[in-house]
């Protein structure tokens, strides 16, 4: 039979374009979603949530310094969970709150300010918060069996260990979503001169961090090795680790203060900033300054030469130039402007006032010949109080400015502002209780009181102990502040009116697009032709009007 | 030529190198050695020499790709394709459920290194779907322009794997679960589960067969729940083990006539208890 007929065609059609399926909503967009908006804020609620443990855990080691001779009983107990709740504190405050708040707020804003409609690699941002929210988890059900640094339970000890590992690798891979963000979906006609400078101090941390913690990882695993394989006591954890909470390496917990400051000031004053390039590099050069993690004396034996301390002294004092040059900058800003006394400008100036506190004392016990006021053999004020006090600052600076960039970027989170007058009120309560709760150690650091684990002391005991009674009545300012926020924020979310796309009239494009913003983020873009494009565009119809 | 980022980082690069010489030469370098990594003389320390010229070179190289790509921008991006506009972003991802299993099989791995191996290995194998599904669905989202077609091509390949294996890990998981329950209760217990499973099942279906307008997202909730709980009960019986069960005496065999016989040696309590290894049964 002869087949006549063509033999049917087939073709490749392209598929017609379909409407996208529905989004999805409740438990199921949140376990499902790439969405950084969703991403951030699940970072942040979840930050904020562990806030409430790290803050009963200082308050109760605040509490429990009022009697050093009790702290003996304490830490000489074989299960030494004093000492464990004061390692919580530290790690608990900077890799489960501080770092996830700055994470969750630059993983919410950094695309809107460059631009972009998502964060770069969306499904390895939120693998990034979901490694964190299960590692935090096993990090606090190590600590509940009697695990973390100081415990006996050994099955504990290792789940720390792992869990903090899992937390870390979390962060590290949420700050390259971040930086990749910045360095390549910036939208056409921003240059990497023209970035806001939050996103900037964000790529500057970010690139810090991506340097500092590989370190801390290979620390942890080393740490798991010696635990699990050659029975090393747990008490050695914490040595291990806690260089990232002393100086110099905590001071890059301080590059988003200054990206929020340098944001906030030149809004809240109506002009632009003053020499925004100048302030760009200061930001660089304070990160290229606390990528020392090698120029700390806690790594530094007895026996060294001298030049290994050299970084050490040059880092704490070389770190105040820029900052000191940022001070100025904002100065010059606020005064070339109408400053508008509003609560992101009060937190800005709170966590500013507490940074430079915070880096003079770190500056002043970089020098040698200061030691502590004591009758027996006088040591170096590093390692006491004073160091701690010098981390307090620094870290809750952090924590202030945190709290002012919800403040401020809220209309983007939430949809809706905060209370003004009570945000106000929370800014002056934390600024009161970081002085309170910070300058007391300094002071208690010179009288001789041990630094990380407090423990007896041995001259000036009433001294120290009043010293940290009024250390104690400052955490609870702290708490206050720091309640009193979250039920601002609880209130904002229940509340039903709207903001306004732009209410602080700002600068850059987080501000060009509806609160809170779309998927995709942005209907259409203005032209960028300045660090500050809706700055420029609203100058641009004054004038033609 | 040199832009933003590229004068960074070779600025950082050119540093580094400069206090890698200087360190070199106040540690006890000699000669050229510290500028001609240790050609002509000696470095000085070899640990803070290596560390700060790995630095430096890790600075230019950045600095280097930073020339190359030109910082990212956009619009050079554009013009170095040859292209007249800069091209457009990827669009965000869509639904995927694979961020949160991987971080939940990350957790199971770490808690497996410190519980059990079981666990490890389930982890390491939740990981490894993950990733397989990660790379497909990465790949299916570029296939064409079109998310739902883009879906069906990936619904189309993974599917046929998808279905099965998932359908044999819910039938076996609430068969070992129930196995597990039934084992570790007694006998009138084992009895009175199942009947009462058997019935709440039986009025879930009834009541969801009566009531077709009910929300697919509420059947979809109590299926989940009621899935979560036999899983949960399942796991905690076979933590607690299996019943102790009374041997069968000699009396019992010849009264029933079924069943082999035990031997039990004259003299010897005739009533003795066997327990399965945890595990094994």
């Amino acid at each position: 039979m002869t087949v006549t007929e063509d033999a049917p065609v087939s073709e490749l059609v392209a598929p017609a374009p379909s409407t996208p399926a529905s989004s999805p909503s409740g438990l199921v967009a949140v376990l499902s979603s790439g969405d950084h908006k969703l991403v951030g804020r699940l970072w942040i609620v979840a930050a904020l949530a562990q806030l409430l443990l790290v803050l009963g855990a200082s308050l109760y080691v605040a509490a429990m310094r009022l009697d050093l001779a009790g702290l003996t009983k304490l830490t000489d107990s074989p299960s030494d969970w004093f000492s464990q709740i004061v390692t919580y504190r530290a790690i608990g405050g900077t890799f489960l709150v501080l770092l996830p708040i700055t994470i969750g707020l630059a993983t919410v804003i950094v695309p809107l300010q460059v631009g972009a409609s998502t964060i770069a690699f969306p499904r390895a941002a939120a693998a990034a918060v979901w490694g964190y929210l299960v590692g935090s988890g096993l990090v606090i059900g190590a600590y509940s069996i009697d695990g973390g640094p100081f415990g006996t339970s050994l099955d504990g000890v290792r789940l720390f260990v792992a869990g903090l590992g899992l937390v870390v690798v979390s962060e590290l891979l949420a700050w390259i979503c971040i930086m990749t963000t910045v360095v390549t979906l910036r939208a056409p006609g921003m240059t990497l001169a023209r970035t806001p400078l939050f996103s900037w101090s964000v790529l500057i941390a970010g690139a810090v961090w991506l340097l500092t913690l590989p370190v801390l990882v290979a620390m942890l695993v080393i740490t798991y090795v010696f635990v699990r394989y050659l029975g090393e006591d747990s008490a050695s954890i914490y040595a291990r680790i806690s260089w990232v909470f002393g100086p110099p390496a905590v001071y890059a917990f301080a590059l988003p203060v200054l990206g929020f400051i340098a944001t906030v000031v030149p809004v809240l004053s109506a002009t632009r900033h003053h020499l925004h390039r100048f302030a760009r590099t200061a930001i660089a050069a304070v990160g290229a300054l606390v990528i020392g993690g090698w120029a700390l004396p806690s790594f530094v034996g007895a026996s060294t030469p001298w030049l290994y301390q050299l970084p050490w002294v040059a880092v704490s004092f070389l770190i105040l130039i820029p900052v000191l040059a940022l001070v100025g900058l904002w100065a010059v800003t606020l005064r070339n402007g109408q400053v508008t006394l509003a609560s992101p400008l009060l937190f800005a100036a709170s966590a500013l006032l507490m940074l430079l506190v915070g880096l003079l004392a770190g500056a002043v016990q970089a020098i040698e010949p200061i030691k502590t006021l004591v009758d027996g053999p006088a040591t170096s004020l590093y390692g006491t109080s004073w160091t701690t006090a010098v981390a307090s600052y620094v870290l809750l600076s952090l924590a202030i400015a945190l709290l002012g960039g919800i403040t401020f970027w809220a209309p983007k989170l939430i949809g809706r502002g905060l209370r003004e007058g009570a945000a106000r009120g929370v800014a002056a309560l934390l600024l009161v209780g970081t002085v309170l709760w910070s300058f007391p150690d300094l002071v208690s650091g010179l009288l001789g009181q041990g630094g990380d684990i407090p423990g007896p002391v041995a001259e000036n005991v009433t001294a120290i102990e009043g010293l940290n009674a009024v250390s104690l009545a400052g955490g609870l300012f702290l708490a206050l502040g720091f309640l009193g926020f979250l039920g601002l924020v609880v209130q904002a979310i229940r509340g039903h009116e709207g903001v306004g796309d732009d209410p602080w009239s700002g600068h850059t494009l987080e501000w060009a697009t509806s609160s809170p913003p779309p998927a995709g983020n942005f209907p259409s873009l203005p032209e960028i032709t300045s660090e500050a494009p809706l700055y420029d565009a609203r100058h641009q119809e004054a004038s033609a009007q | 030529m040199f832009t933003t980022g590229s004068k960074t980082f070779l600025g950082i690069g050119a540093f580094s190198l400069f206090l890698a010489a200087l360190y070199g030469w106040t540690t006890g370098g000699t000669g050229l050695g510290p500028v001609t990594a240790g050609y002509n003389g000696g470095v000085g320390d070899h640990l803070g020499y290596t560390l700060l010229v790995s630095f430096g070179l890790l600075g230019i190289f950045l600095g280097l790709v930073a020339v190359a790509t030109r910082d990212a921008e956009s619009n050079a991006l554009a013009e170095l394709a040859g292209m007249e506009t800069a091209p457009a972003e990827a669009v965000p991802a869509g639904r995927a459920f694979e961020p949160a299993v991987g971080a939940f099989g990350a957790g199971l791995i770490l808690l497996g290194l410190v519980v059990s191996n079981v666990m490890f290995v389930v982890g390491l194998f939740l990981l490894l779907a993950v990733l397989i599904e990660w790379m497909v669905r990465d790949w299916s989202d570029r296939a064409t322009g079109d998310p739902a077609a883009n879906r069906m091509i990936r619904n189309r390949f993974m599917a046929p794997l998808e279905i099965p294996i998932v359908g044999i890990l819910i039938v076996g998981g609430a068969v070992g679960a129930f196995s597990r329950l039934l084992l570790t209760s007694s006998v009138l217990g084992a009895v009175a589960v199942a009947m009462g499973l058997g019935a709440v099942i039986l009025l879930v279906g009834i009541l969801f067969a009566s009531r077709p307008t009910l929300s697919p997202n509420l059947i979809a909730g109590v299926l989940v729940i009621m899935a979560i709980g036999v899983g949960v009960a399942g796991v905690g019986a076979a933590s607690r083990g299996e019943r102790v069960t009374e041997a069968p005496n000699e009396s019992t065999n010849e009264d029933t006539g079924t069943g082999n016989k035990a031997f039990i040696p004259p003299g010897t309590n005739k009533s003795t208890t066997t327990t399965v290894p945890e595990g094994e049964g």
